[in-house]
Protein backbone atom coordinates (compact mmCIF):
# COMPACT_ATOMS: atom_id res chain seq x y z
CA UNK A 1 0.00 0.00 0.00
CA UNK A 2 1.45 3.16 -0.95
CA UNK A 3 0.97 5.74 1.34
CA UNK A 4 1.13 10.13 0.63
CA UNK A 5 0.44 13.12 2.60
CA UNK A 6 -0.91 16.20 1.55
CA UNK A 7 -0.22 19.18 3.12
CA UNK A 8 -2.01 22.63 2.49
CA UNK A 9 0.27 25.80 3.78
CA UNK A 10 -0.06 29.45 3.39
CA UNK A 11 1.94 31.46 5.52
CA UNK A 12 3.54 28.69 8.06
CA UNK A 13 7.19 29.94 8.90
CA UNK A 14 6.67 29.45 12.29
CA UNK A 15 5.57 25.98 11.97
CA UNK A 16 6.19 24.45 9.00
CA UNK A 17 9.52 23.02 9.48
CA UNK A 18 8.82 21.38 12.45
CA UNK A 19 5.49 19.81 10.60
CA UNK A 20 7.60 18.35 7.59
CA UNK A 21 10.43 17.00 10.37
CA UNK A 22 7.62 15.39 12.10
CA UNK A 23 6.03 13.65 8.71
CA UNK A 24 9.93 12.46 7.81
CA UNK A 25 10.54 10.54 11.60
CA UNK A 26 7.61 8.22 11.00
CA UNK A 27 8.20 4.29 12.24
CA UNK A 28 6.55 3.36 8.65
CA UNK A 29 7.85 6.67 5.87
CA UNK A 30 5.30 7.87 3.69
CA UNK A 31 6.06 7.11 0.16
CA UNK A 32 5.03 10.35 -0.91
CA UNK A 33 4.47 14.07 0.48
CA UNK A 34 3.28 16.59 -0.89
CA UNK A 35 3.21 20.40 0.25
CA UNK A 36 0.89 22.72 -1.32
CA UNK A 37 2.37 26.28 -1.18
CA UNK A 38 -0.61 28.82 -1.43
CA UNK A 39 1.64 31.62 -2.79
CA UNK A 40 2.81 32.45 0.58
CA UNK A 41 4.10 35.95 1.83
CA UNK A 42 6.56 34.90 4.53
CA UNK A 43 9.79 32.76 4.10
CA UNK A 44 7.37 29.61 4.01
CA UNK A 45 9.05 28.87 0.45
CA UNK A 46 12.77 28.72 1.38
CA UNK A 47 11.82 26.79 4.33
CA UNK A 48 9.82 24.30 2.12
CA UNK A 49 12.79 24.56 -0.39
CA UNK A 50 15.47 23.00 2.15
CA UNK A 51 13.43 20.14 2.20
CA UNK A 52 13.18 19.69 -1.87
CA UNK A 53 15.10 16.57 -2.00
CA UNK A 54 12.54 14.79 0.46
CA UNK A 55 9.41 15.92 -0.37
CA UNK A 56 7.64 17.28 -3.05
CA UNK A 57 6.85 21.09 -3.28
CA UNK A 58 4.12 22.68 -5.61
CA UNK A 59 2.92 26.23 -5.45
CA UNK A 60 -0.69 27.15 -6.48
CA UNK A 61 -0.43 29.23 -9.52
CA UNK A 62 -2.05 32.16 -7.79
CA UNK A 63 -2.75 32.51 -3.92
CA UNK A 64 -6.86 30.37 -3.62
CA UNK A 65 -7.23 32.07 -0.60
CA UNK A 66 -8.66 28.79 1.35
CA UNK A 67 -7.34 25.38 2.48
CA UNK A 68 -9.90 23.51 0.54
CA UNK A 69 -8.89 24.87 -2.88
CA UNK A 70 -5.04 24.54 -1.95
CA UNK A 71 -5.88 20.66 -1.13
CA UNK A 72 -7.97 20.66 -4.65
CA UNK A 73 -4.62 21.36 -6.36
CA UNK A 74 -2.37 19.24 -4.79
CA UNK A 75 -4.71 15.98 -5.26
CA UNK A 76 -3.83 16.18 -9.18
CA UNK A 77 -0.27 15.18 -7.51
CA UNK A 78 -0.93 12.49 -5.30
CA UNK A 79 0.10 9.00 -6.66
CA UNK A 80 -0.63 6.76 -3.53
CA UNK A 81 -3.41 4.40 -2.94
CA UNK A 82 -4.27 6.63 0.85
CA UNK A 83 -4.15 10.12 0.58
CA UNK A 84 -3.33 11.61 4.31
CA UNK A 85 -4.65 15.15 4.85
CA UNK A 86 -2.59 17.53 7.61
CA UNK A 87 -2.41 21.15 7.89
CA UNK A 88 0.83 22.78 8.07
CA UNK A 89 0.67 23.74 11.65
CA UNK A 90 0.56 20.29 12.60
CA UNK A 91 3.36 18.05 14.22
CA UNK A 92 2.40 14.23 13.05
CA UNK A 93 3.31 11.25 15.96
CA UNK A 94 5.75 9.29 14.52
CA UNK A 95 3.54 6.25 14.36
CA UNK A 96 0.86 8.28 12.96
CA UNK A 97 1.51 6.76 9.77
CA UNK A 98 1.89 3.17 10.18
CA UNK A 99 -1.44 3.75 12.28
CA UNK A 100 -3.58 4.41 9.68
CA UNK A 101 -2.19 1.79 7.31
CA UNK A 102 -2.91 -0.50 9.76
CA UNK A 103 -6.65 0.99 9.93
CA UNK A 104 -6.87 0.53 5.99
CA UNK A 105 -5.82 -3.30 5.83
CA UNK A 106 -9.72 -3.56 6.55
CA UNK A 107 -10.98 -3.20 2.58
CA UNK A 108 -13.88 -1.94 3.72
CA UNK A 109 -12.81 0.99 5.10
CA UNK A 110 -13.10 4.39 3.08
CA UNK A 111 -11.75 6.58 5.30
CA UNK A 112 -10.04 6.79 9.04
CA UNK A 113 -10.19 9.60 10.88
CA UNK A 114 -6.83 10.23 13.48
CA UNK A 115 -6.62 11.72 16.92
CA UNK A 116 -5.95 15.13 17.39
CA UNK A 117 -4.28 16.50 20.56
CA UNK A 118 -3.59 20.24 21.03
CA UNK A 119 -0.22 21.95 21.61
CA UNK A 120 0.25 23.23 24.91
CA UNK A 121 0.88 27.31 25.31
CA UNK A 122 -1.68 29.04 27.43
CA UNK A 123 -5.36 29.22 29.29
CA UNK A 124 -6.96 28.98 25.83
CA UNK A 125 -5.49 25.79 24.85
CA UNK A 126 -5.72 24.17 27.77
CA UNK A 127 -9.81 24.52 27.49
CA UNK A 128 -9.10 23.40 23.94
CA UNK A 129 -7.05 20.21 24.98
CA UNK A 130 -10.00 19.34 27.21
CA UNK A 131 -12.77 19.57 24.60
CA UNK A 132 -10.46 17.80 22.45
CA UNK A 133 -10.27 14.68 25.04
CA UNK A 134 -14.02 14.43 25.95
CA UNK A 135 -15.15 14.70 22.08
CA UNK A 136 -12.54 12.19 20.70
CA UNK A 137 -13.36 9.72 23.54
CA UNK A 138 -16.86 10.18 24.12
CA UNK A 139 -18.29 11.76 21.40
CA UNK A 140 -16.30 10.34 18.43
CA UNK A 141 -15.85 6.79 20.01
CA UNK A 142 -19.42 6.40 20.54
CA UNK A 143 -20.06 7.40 16.67
CA UNK A 144 -17.28 5.44 15.79
CA UNK A 145 -19.15 2.75 17.47
CA UNK A 146 -22.77 3.70 15.47
CA UNK A 147 -20.65 4.01 12.55
CA UNK A 148 -21.56 7.77 12.52
CA UNK A 149 -17.97 9.60 12.75
CA UNK A 150 -19.75 13.13 12.46
CA UNK A 151 -16.41 15.35 11.74
CA UNK A 152 -13.25 13.91 9.70
CA UNK A 153 -10.44 15.78 11.42
CA UNK A 154 -8.92 18.41 8.41
CA UNK A 155 -5.27 18.01 10.95
CA UNK A 156 -5.80 14.14 10.38
CA UNK A 157 -7.83 12.11 8.19
CA UNK A 158 -7.30 9.69 5.35
CA UNK A 159 -8.32 8.53 2.45
CA UNK A 160 -8.79 5.96 -0.07
CA UNK A 161 -7.20 7.74 -3.69
CA UNK A 162 -9.29 6.54 -5.89
CA UNK A 163 -12.11 6.58 -4.44
CA UNK A 164 -11.75 10.04 -2.85
CA UNK A 165 -11.20 11.64 -6.47
CA UNK A 166 -14.57 9.92 -7.84
CA UNK A 167 -16.92 10.82 -4.98
CA UNK A 168 -15.88 13.34 -2.96
CA UNK A 169 -16.07 16.56 -5.14
CA UNK A 170 -14.05 20.64 -3.79
CA UNK A 171 -17.41 22.22 -3.86
CA UNK A 172 -15.92 25.33 -2.05
CA UNK A 173 -19.35 26.60 -0.98
CA UNK A 174 -18.93 26.25 2.81
CA UNK A 175 -16.20 27.24 5.31
CA UNK A 176 -15.59 23.70 6.74
CA UNK A 177 -14.63 21.32 4.52
CA UNK A 178 -13.86 18.39 5.98
CA UNK A 179 -17.15 18.20 7.23
CA UNK A 180 -18.55 18.98 4.07
CA UNK A 181 -16.30 15.46 2.89
CA UNK A 182 -18.03 13.94 5.83
CA UNK A 183 -21.23 14.26 4.73
CA UNK A 184 -20.34 13.62 0.85
CA UNK A 185 -19.12 10.20 2.57
CA UNK A 186 -22.43 9.77 4.59
CA UNK A 187 -24.08 9.74 0.98
CA UNK A 188 -22.29 7.02 -0.25
CA UNK A 189 -22.75 5.44 3.09
CA UNK A 190 -19.31 5.12 2.82
CA UNK A 191 -17.41 3.32 6.08
CA UNK A 192 -15.37 5.51 8.21
CA UNK A 193 -12.85 4.44 10.93
CA UNK A 194 -11.30 6.31 13.75
CA UNK A 195 -8.38 5.04 14.82
CA UNK A 196 -7.05 6.50 18.21
CA UNK A 197 -3.67 6.17 17.90
CA UNK A 198 -3.34 7.59 14.81
CA UNK A 199 -1.95 10.76 17.11
CA UNK A 200 -1.54 14.28 15.48
CA UNK A 201 -0.52 17.90 17.61
CA UNK A 202 -2.06 21.01 16.45
CA UNK A 203 -1.87 24.32 17.21
CA UNK A 204 -5.18 26.30 18.51
CA UNK A 205 -5.76 29.54 18.47
CA UNK A 206 -3.39 31.20 21.09
CA UNK A 207 -5.97 34.21 22.12
CA UNK A 208 -9.16 35.28 22.14
CA UNK A 209 -9.61 37.00 19.32
CA UNK A 210 -8.32 34.07 16.84
CA UNK A 211 -10.54 32.09 19.32
CA UNK A 212 -13.91 33.34 18.30
CA UNK A 213 -12.88 33.61 14.58
CA UNK A 214 -12.50 30.14 14.72
CA UNK A 215 -15.16 29.30 16.57
CA UNK A 216 -16.98 31.86 13.91
CA UNK A 217 -15.93 29.39 11.19
CA UNK A 218 -16.22 26.39 13.32
CA UNK A 219 -19.81 26.88 13.99
CA UNK A 220 -21.09 29.17 10.88
CA UNK A 221 -19.52 26.01 8.64
CA UNK A 222 -21.64 23.69 10.80
CA UNK A 223 -24.51 25.05 10.21
CA UNK A 224 -23.65 25.59 6.31
CA UNK A 225 -22.69 21.95 6.11
CA UNK A 226 -26.13 21.76 7.27
CA UNK A 227 -28.06 23.12 5.17
CA UNK A 228 -26.35 21.89 2.64
CA UNK A 229 -26.86 18.11 2.98
CA UNK A 230 -29.72 18.11 5.61
CA UNK A 231 -31.19 15.26 3.50
CA UNK A 232 -28.37 12.94 4.27
CA UNK A 233 -29.16 13.00 8.02
CA UNK A 234 -32.77 10.57 7.84
CA UNK A 235 -31.03 8.23 5.98
CA UNK A 236 -29.95 6.48 9.31
CA UNK A 237 -31.82 6.48 11.82
CA UNK A 238 -28.85 6.81 14.68
CA UNK A 239 -28.10 9.15 12.50
CA UNK A 240 -31.03 11.55 13.38
CA UNK A 241 -30.62 10.27 16.86
CA UNK A 242 -27.24 12.01 17.21
CA UNK A 243 -28.09 15.10 15.29
CA UNK A 244 -31.39 15.72 17.43
CA UNK A 245 -29.13 15.28 20.49
CA UNK A 246 -26.74 17.35 19.59
CA UNK A 247 -28.52 20.50 17.87
CA UNK A 248 -31.54 20.25 20.23
CA UNK A 249 -29.06 20.43 22.63
CA UNK A 250 -27.14 23.31 21.49
CA UNK A 251 -29.84 25.70 20.07
CA UNK A 252 -31.74 25.35 23.87
CA UNK A 253 -29.11 25.22 26.08
CA UNK A 254 -27.06 28.02 24.84
CA UNK A 255 -30.69 29.96 24.96
CA UNK A 256 -31.23 29.14 28.74
CA UNK A 257 -27.50 30.03 29.39
CA UNK A 258 -28.01 33.60 29.17
CA UNK A 259 -31.88 33.58 29.92
CA UNK A 260 -31.65 31.23 33.35
CA UNK A 261 -29.33 33.70 35.14
CA UNK A 262 -31.52 36.94 33.72
CA UNK A 263 -34.75 35.34 35.15
CA UNK A 264 -33.74 33.99 38.68
CA UNK A 265 -30.03 33.96 39.57
CA UNK A 266 -30.10 31.43 42.29
CA UNK A 267 -31.29 29.33 39.11
CA UNK A 268 -28.72 30.52 37.36
CA UNK A 269 -26.09 30.00 40.10
CA UNK A 270 -27.20 26.41 40.73
CA UNK A 271 -26.62 25.92 36.82
CA UNK A 272 -23.13 26.70 36.82
CA UNK A 273 -22.01 25.27 39.85
CA UNK A 274 -24.03 22.25 38.66
CA UNK A 275 -22.07 22.41 35.27
CA UNK A 276 -18.81 22.99 36.82
CA UNK A 277 -18.74 20.06 39.31
CA UNK A 278 -19.73 18.20 36.05
CA UNK A 279 -17.19 19.57 34.19
CA UNK A 280 -14.57 18.92 36.85
CA UNK A 281 -15.32 15.34 37.08
CA UNK A 282 -14.55 14.85 33.56
CA UNK A 283 -11.23 17.07 33.79
CA UNK A 284 -9.97 14.25 36.35
CA UNK A 285 -10.52 12.11 33.95
CA UNK A 286 -8.96 13.80 31.08
CA UNK A 287 -6.02 14.93 32.95
CA UNK A 288 -5.29 11.16 33.60
CA UNK A 289 -5.71 9.72 30.16
CA UNK A 290 -3.89 12.38 28.73
CA UNK A 291 -1.29 12.17 31.70
CA UNK A 292 -1.55 15.94 31.50
CA UNK A 293 -2.47 17.19 34.48
CA UNK A 294 -2.85 20.86 34.31
CA UNK A 295 -6.11 19.72 32.41
CA UNK A 296 -8.03 19.29 35.61
CA UNK A 297 -7.83 22.99 35.81
CA UNK A 298 -9.70 23.63 32.77
CA UNK A 299 -12.98 23.97 33.93
CA UNK A 300 -12.80 27.18 35.39
CA UNK A 301 -11.94 29.05 32.17
CA UNK A 302 -13.92 26.76 30.42
CA UNK A 303 -16.78 28.31 32.58
CA UNK A 304 -15.99 31.73 30.03
CA UNK A 305 -15.71 29.62 27.25
CA UNK A 306 -19.14 28.27 27.76
CA UNK A 307 -20.78 31.90 27.11
CA UNK A 308 -18.49 32.54 24.45
CA UNK A 309 -19.23 29.33 22.74
CA UNK A 310 -23.07 29.83 23.05
CA UNK A 311 -23.10 33.19 22.30
CA UNK A 312 -21.02 32.46 18.59
CA UNK A 313 -23.16 29.18 18.13
CA UNK A 314 -26.20 31.15 18.23
CA UNK A 315 -24.84 34.10 16.61
CA UNK A 316 -24.31 32.20 13.81
CA UNK A 317 -27.39 29.99 13.74
CA UNK A 318 -29.12 33.82 12.93
CA UNK A 319 -26.79 34.70 10.50
CA UNK A 320 -26.40 31.72 8.03
CA UNK A 321 -30.04 29.61 9.41
CA UNK A 322 -32.23 32.87 9.71
CA UNK A 323 -30.76 35.87 7.43
CA UNK A 324 -29.01 33.10 5.02
CA UNK A 325 -26.19 35.24 4.97
CA UNK A 326 -23.25 32.51 3.64
CA UNK A 327 -19.92 33.84 5.02
CA UNK A 328 -17.40 31.83 2.90
CA UNK A 329 -13.82 34.13 4.26
CA UNK A 330 -11.80 31.88 5.08
CA UNK A 331 -9.71 32.47 8.51
CA UNK A 332 -6.55 31.36 9.28
CA UNK A 333 -5.45 32.10 13.35
CA UNK A 334 -1.78 33.34 13.92
CA UNK A 335 0.29 31.07 14.31
CA UNK A 336 3.20 30.70 17.03
CA UNK A 337 6.55 29.10 16.97
CA UNK A 338 6.79 25.68 16.94
CA UNK A 339 10.30 24.50 17.61
CA UNK A 340 11.41 21.44 15.29
CA UNK A 341 12.54 19.58 18.60
CA UNK A 342 9.09 20.11 20.04
CA UNK B 1 -14.74 20.41 15.19
CA UNK B 2 -17.16 20.42 17.99
CA UNK B 3 -20.78 20.28 16.95
CA UNK B 4 -22.30 21.44 20.08
CA UNK B 5 -20.96 24.47 22.53
CA UNK B 6 -21.60 22.78 25.36
CA UNK B 7 -20.26 19.19 27.58
CA UNK B 8 -23.99 18.52 28.41
CA UNK B 9 -26.82 15.65 28.11
CA UNK B 10 -24.78 14.89 25.07
CA UNK B 11 -21.93 13.31 26.88
CA UNK B 12 -23.88 11.96 29.25
CA UNK B 13 -26.18 10.13 26.18
CA UNK B 14 -22.82 9.42 24.37
CA UNK B 15 -21.02 7.66 27.25
CA UNK B 16 -24.40 5.03 27.64
CA UNK B 17 -23.45 4.52 24.18
CA UNK B 18 -20.05 3.77 24.68
CA UNK B 19 -20.80 0.86 27.24
CA UNK B 20 -24.04 -0.58 25.71
CA UNK B 21 -21.89 -0.87 22.81
CA UNK B 22 -18.65 -1.88 24.75
CA UNK B 23 -20.62 -4.57 26.63
CA UNK B 24 -21.87 -6.05 23.64
CA UNK B 25 -18.56 -6.04 22.14
CA UNK B 26 -17.14 -7.85 24.30
CA UNK B 27 -20.40 -10.22 24.98
CA UNK B 28 -20.41 -10.83 21.01
CA UNK B 29 -17.42 -9.39 19.41
CA UNK B 30 -19.07 -10.90 15.90
CA UNK B 31 -21.14 -7.83 15.64
CA UNK B 32 -17.84 -5.88 15.18
CA UNK B 33 -17.29 -6.24 12.41
CA UNK B 34 -20.96 -6.74 11.06
CA UNK B 35 -22.17 -4.75 7.86
CA UNK B 36 -23.74 -1.27 8.26
CA UNK B 37 -27.81 -2.38 8.76
CA UNK B 38 -29.46 -0.28 5.77
CA UNK B 39 -33.38 0.08 6.33
CA UNK B 40 -35.39 0.64 3.49
CA UNK B 41 -35.66 4.74 2.64
CA UNK B 42 -39.25 5.12 3.91
CA UNK B 43 -38.77 2.91 7.30
CA UNK B 44 -35.45 4.88 7.68
CA UNK B 45 -36.98 8.38 7.40
CA UNK B 46 -39.98 7.78 9.00
CA UNK B 47 -38.07 6.43 12.18
CA UNK B 48 -35.61 9.37 11.98
CA UNK B 49 -38.79 11.78 11.92
CA UNK B 50 -40.19 9.98 15.36
CA UNK B 51 -36.41 10.20 16.63
CA UNK B 52 -35.94 14.03 15.74
CA UNK B 53 -39.45 15.07 17.19
CA UNK B 54 -39.56 13.05 20.20
CA UNK B 55 -35.57 14.19 21.41
CA UNK B 56 -36.82 18.36 20.66
CA UNK B 57 -39.45 17.60 22.27
CA UNK B 58 -37.71 16.19 25.32
CA UNK B 59 -35.30 18.97 25.36
CA UNK B 60 -37.97 22.05 24.50
CA UNK B 61 -40.57 20.69 27.49
CA UNK B 62 -37.55 20.80 29.79
CA UNK B 63 -36.46 23.56 28.72
CA UNK B 64 -39.80 25.15 29.19
CA UNK B 65 -40.22 23.98 32.46
CA UNK B 66 -36.96 25.63 33.91
CA UNK B 67 -38.10 28.51 32.52
CA UNK B 68 -41.33 28.52 34.14
CA UNK B 69 -39.82 27.14 37.30
CA UNK B 70 -37.18 30.49 36.93
CA UNK B 71 -39.95 32.54 37.11
CA UNK B 72 -42.52 31.14 39.66
CA UNK B 73 -39.84 30.53 42.25
CA UNK B 74 -39.11 33.22 45.23
CA UNK B 75 -35.86 34.38 43.63
CA UNK B 76 -37.44 35.22 40.30
CA UNK B 77 -36.52 38.34 38.97
CA UNK B 78 -39.78 39.46 38.00
CA UNK B 79 -41.16 38.97 41.27
CA UNK B 80 -38.35 40.76 42.76
CA UNK B 81 -38.93 43.34 40.06
CA UNK B 82 -42.57 43.48 40.89
CA UNK B 83 -42.06 43.97 44.68
CA UNK B 84 -40.08 46.33 43.62
CA UNK B 85 -42.10 48.20 41.78
CA UNK B 86 -44.89 47.66 44.42
CA UNK B 87 -42.99 49.73 46.78
CA UNK B 88 -42.58 53.08 44.90
CA UNK B 89 -45.64 55.69 44.82
CA UNK B 90 -45.99 56.11 40.70
CA UNK B 91 -48.65 58.42 40.97
CA UNK B 92 -47.34 60.82 43.50
CA UNK B 93 -44.33 60.59 40.53
CA UNK B 94 -46.93 60.94 37.40
CA UNK B 95 -47.75 64.57 40.05
CA UNK B 96 -44.46 65.50 40.01
CA UNK B 97 -44.19 65.30 35.66
CA UNK B 98 -47.27 66.60 35.29
CA UNK B 99 -46.53 69.49 37.61
CA UNK B 100 -43.68 69.89 35.76
CA UNK B 101 -45.60 69.52 32.24
CA UNK B 102 -47.51 72.57 33.38
CA UNK B 103 -44.89 74.93 34.47
CA UNK B 104 -42.79 74.01 31.60
CA UNK B 105 -39.89 73.03 34.23
CA UNK B 106 -36.55 73.02 32.84
CA UNK B 107 -34.39 71.83 35.33
CA UNK B 108 -32.80 68.52 35.09
CA UNK B 109 -33.47 66.88 38.35
CA UNK B 110 -37.49 67.35 36.91
CA UNK B 111 -35.88 65.52 33.55
CA UNK B 112 -34.52 62.89 35.46
CA UNK B 113 -37.81 62.18 37.67
CA UNK B 114 -39.89 62.05 34.64
CA UNK B 115 -37.42 59.85 32.48
CA UNK B 116 -37.80 57.18 36.17
CA UNK B 117 -41.07 57.12 35.71
CA UNK B 118 -41.48 56.45 32.44
CA UNK B 119 -39.15 53.72 32.96
CA UNK B 120 -40.88 52.13 36.00
CA UNK B 121 -44.29 52.41 34.27
CA UNK B 122 -42.55 50.43 31.29
CA UNK B 123 -40.84 47.80 33.76
CA UNK B 124 -44.34 47.41 35.16
CA UNK B 125 -46.49 46.71 32.44
CA UNK B 126 -43.56 43.98 31.14
CA UNK B 127 -43.99 42.08 34.31
CA UNK B 128 -48.16 42.19 34.06
CA UNK B 129 -47.56 41.08 30.63
CA UNK B 130 -45.15 38.17 31.70
CA UNK B 131 -47.34 37.03 34.41
CA UNK B 132 -50.28 37.19 31.90
CA UNK B 133 -48.54 35.38 29.64
CA UNK B 134 -47.10 32.49 32.12
CA UNK B 135 -50.62 31.97 33.99
CA UNK B 136 -49.05 32.60 37.48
Amino acid sequence: MKLSLLIPAYNEERSIEASIQSCLKQSRPFDQIVIVDDCSRDTTPDILARYADRVTVKRTPKNTGNKSSAQEYGLQFITGDIVMMTDGDTLLDSHFAEEMEKSFENPDIFAVAGYVKSIPHNWLTLCRAFDYTVGQNIHKLAQNYIRNIFVMPGAASAFRTDAFRSYITFDHDTITEDLDFTYKMHRQYFRIAYNRKAICYTQDPADLKNYINQMRRWFGGGWQNLMKHYSVVPLRPVRALEFSIMYAEGIIFSILLFVIPLLNWVFGLWLICGYLLVALMFATWAAIIEKRWTIVLAPFPYLLLMFVNAYIYLEQFVKEVVLKRKNLVWFKPDRVDIKPTQ
Amino acid sequence: MPLSPFMGVSVILHVLVIVVYGLRNYIAPQYQNRATKRYCLTVSYCMSACIAALIFSVVFISGYMLVSSSITNEHSSIKIISAYLSTLDIEHMQAVFMLWAEERMTNASARILYAQTECVIFLEHIAKTLKIWLGS
